[in-house]
């Protein structure tokens, strides 16, 4: 598709597969360079040995060793705060806080493999054995199978030979592999550090796994709608059944076992379970709730889970313990940069006023200095609408947007909207409130300063959006954060299916596609990774995930580190007549 | 690293419907079009009418008036003319649908609509009719559902 021209357009935001792509770039830049490697002139390497190694970590603890050594890992950072100096073939030097262990290996240090570009595990528990030209019990599957033929084999790494490769570029058999990673200087000390962290990496099993089980769990807070939560149960137990019944089916009949044998590895043969973990009384006593779950059932990960109100400790639980959790059903996600654990759908209800301002900051210079007005409602939606616009509108560097809140309880009039108008003259509205804003806006109709726009939430319409009066649709604009109804529908086959057969009105209509996700997802990662159930691995998996197409949202993309899956959002006006379709006025707005 | 295991989610055995998804060579999509006004238009006019997309390749703006600001005009046509544009693996990866390339890079022209600034958009396109694919449809597959 040639939309580069079009996507410039929307000057604000791209770069959400940046990471990944740098990534392919980088390999490429290596490749390019590899004609030079005859002419790298090896640089004397210091001798490391594992005698060494104990006498130059003497006397350090080794939880500060394994900080240091992460911190190498994934900043290129040394312990003495620089920046680690690597060097690509000719001996160009590069800065090593760009070109991290991380950023090719992964966090969990299992590496990934895209296409014919591989990058192999740089864990201990894998360097120290030989390389075969098989994965030991993955020979006939095919996307594992390959992983190997891209690599030569090689005979196990001792301590000495590791921190050659990483200081020489030359791996035990004499190959170079300065064309497609670079080399790194380092004292004995700081290998020693950045060895020891790797002999830690994807090491012990996670918990919540062995041969024979992978042990799941979902958090509920007491007080969600029950339709609300069966919604988000009913697609992750459908999934967990119908796997745990091949699992059964295998074990009976040699050529199921042999067909899903092909597919999934030895995953057949492991079942998985699925806990529900309650939440109750006030989220101040979560913390403890979860560690005494945890305690008596630790899991591999959470799927779902679900709240109408505070997520935050559940999220401070998964980071602190390093369990992933994958697609909570929340309004309110924590927003961070860094933080890994969490997997959301999207970044919830502000989401759409990041839109919003994305939507207005394309028509700002028609404005001509009149300004923009949020009425906000004075609820934690409306809260968070308001919140999302205005960040995102301080990026755009514009004057900020005059806030009203209105008081608690308190409801939009006719009036007031129009005393509002009248005083501020605005070129545009928000108005983040329910479906008692129409008749507020609707007496906006012919008055003098009527806002050139009114922008409101989709969402927080509701069913409301299909009532919004006729001489309103004209200037009223809805964030919509979903794939429109009439396309959406395509999909609805597939979301019933995921319902065994119960009737879909019984369910959340968004809930349960939001949860149709985390199945599909999961099952895509755990057949990706190739029999190393590892947590960090698992987010590191769908972080190498190309983007994918579900019911309810336009598409989701992942990317390392990234954590909300869904980056769009429409902005869409009601068409005209008596079964008005949603008409799309802009792109899936990405962030 | 995906792409690989399409369709065979693990979890959601028969979920995943992605292998359903067609993708036509482009050979087959320049033969289609005269594959269809040959033998299918007929039939297509007794059913509904096949929805059309548009993938986006260009756009321009028309302003109504001479005092209209291009620059902005032909910004906000970049927004207007993307809002038509479909992401088709949105569509082709469900299954059971399939598109055919119509005209190539057609002009749809569309009011710019906009409260600050009278004009049009002209959004240049290529075309696409969605269609069942009948083949893969469920209720063909289905025992005892024959047609
Ligand atoms: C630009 C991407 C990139 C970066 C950055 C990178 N590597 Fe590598 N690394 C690779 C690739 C690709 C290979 C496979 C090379 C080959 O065998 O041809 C590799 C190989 C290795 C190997 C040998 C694995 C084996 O089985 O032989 C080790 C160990 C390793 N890297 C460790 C590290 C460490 C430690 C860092 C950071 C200090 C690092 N790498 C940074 C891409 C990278």
């Amino acid at each position: 598709m040639k939309r580069t021209a079009i996507r410039d357009q929307l000057s604000a935001i791209s770069g959400q597969r940046s990471a990944r792509n740098f990534w392919r770039l980088t390999v490429l830049l290596f490749t390019h360079y590899s004609l030079l490697i005859t002419a790298v002139i090896l640089l004397p390497f210091t001798a490391h040995s594992a005698d060494d190694r104990n006498a130059l970590l003497a006397g350090m603890d080794q939880a500060e060793i394994l900080r240091l050594g992460e911190r190498i890992y994934r900043e290129g950072i040394l312990p003495d705060g620089k920046p680690l100096p690597g060097y690509v073939s000719g001996d160009v030097p590069v800065d090593g806080t760009a070109f991290t262990c991380v950023s090719c290996h992964l966090r969990s240090g299992l590496g990934s493999f895209e296409g014919n570009v591989v990058t192999p595990p740089t864990n201990g528990r894998i360097l120290y054995q030989p390389r075969e030209p098989f994965i030991k019990g993955s020979e006939f599957i095919p996307y594992i199978h390959n992983y190997a033929v891209y690599l030569p084999v090689r005979p196990a790494y001792t301590y000495e030979t590791l921190a050659a490769l990483i200081s020489t570029g030359f791996d035990p058999t004499g190959r170079s592999v300065v064309s497609v990673m670079p080399r790194y200087e380092m004292s004995a000390r700081d290998m020693a550090i950045l060895i020891a962290y790797l002999d830690t990496l994807s090491d012990k099993p996670s918990p919540g796994v062995d041969k024979s089980e992978i042990k799941f769990a979902t958090v509920i807070v007491e007080g969600t709608d029950p339709s609300a939560v069966r919604s988000m149960l009913t697609p992750i137990e459908f999934g967990i059944d119908r796997k745990n019944s091949l699992a059964v089916a295998a074990s009976k009949n040699p050529r199921v076992a042999l067909m899903s044998y092909n597919m999934s590895g030895n995953l057949t043969d492991i079942k998985f379970s699925l806990s529900r973990w309650v939440l109750k009384g006030p989220s101040t006593t979560w913390k403890q709730q979860l560690e005494n779950y945890y305690k008596t059932e630790p899991v591999f990960a959470l799927l779902g889970g679900i709240t109408n109100g505070d997520w935050e400790p559940v999220h401070r639980f998964c980071e602190e313990k390093g369990i992933p959790d994958l697609f909570p059903i929340v309004d309110y996600p924590v927003i961070s940069q860094k933080d890994w654990y969490t997997l959301y759908p999207s970044r919830g209800v502000r989401q759409e006023g990041e839109a919003a301002a994305r939507y207005l900051h394309s028509m700002y210079d028609l404005f001509k200095g009149r300004s923009i007005v949020q009425i906000i409602r004075a609820d934690r939606r409306a809260e968070a609408l308001a919140r999302g616009f205005r960040e995102t509108w301080a990026e755009t560097g514009h004057p900020p947007a005059e806030d009203i809140i209105l008081a608690k309880g308190e409801k939009l009039t006719a009036e007031k909207l129009q005393q509002i108008v009248a005083k501020e003259k605005p070129a545009a509205l928000l108005v983040w409130d329910d479906a008692s804003l129409l008749p507020a806006v609707s007496s906006l109709v012919g008055k003098p300063d009527k806002p050139g726009l009114v922008i409101a939430s989709g969402t927080y319409l509701g069913k409301s959006l299909w009532a919004v009066p006729e001489e309103v649709r004209e200037f009223l604009y809805m964030t919509y954060p979903y794939r429109l109804p009439q396309d959406d529908a395509r999909y609805d086959k597939a979301a019933k299916r995921v319902l065994a057969g119960k009737p879909i009105n019984l369910f959340d209509p968004v809930i349960i596609r939001q949860s149709y996700l985390t199945n599909e997802i999961l099952g895509k990662a755990l057949l990706e990774m190739r029999g190393e159930y590892y947590r960090d691995f698992l987010l590191d998996t769908i972080g190498m995930m190309a983007d994918q197409y579900f019911p309810l949202y336009e598409r989701v993309s992942f990317g390392p580190g990234q954590r909300y899956a869904s980056k769009g959002c429409f902005m869409v006006q009601l068409g005209k007549g008596k079964s008005p379709k949603l008409v799309r006025r802009s792109e899936w707005v990405t962030q | 690293m995906t792409g690989q295991a399409r369709g065979s989610g693990l979890l959601a055995m028969g979920i995943g419907s992605s292998l359903l998804a067609l993708r036509l060579s482009p050979i087959a999509y320049r033969l289609l079009p005269i594959f269809i006004t040959l033998f299918a238009l007929p039939a297509a006019a007794a059913a509904e009418t096949p929805e059309k997309v548009y993938v986006v390749n260009d756009y321009r703006y028309v302003p109504a008036n001479v005092s209209d600001d291009r620059d902005t005009g032909l910004s906000l046509c970049g927004t207007r003319c993307n809002a038509l544009t479909t992401d088709f693996l949105n569509i082709t990866e469900v299954g059971g649908w399939q598109l055919m390339k119509g005209a190539v890079n057609t002009e749809v022209t569309v009011e710019l609509n906009s409260p600050f600034i009278k004009g049009q958009c002209i959004c240049v396109a290529d075309e696409y009719l969605v269609k069942i694919d009948d083949r893969y449809s469920e209720e063909r597959r289905r025992p005892g559902k024959r047609k």
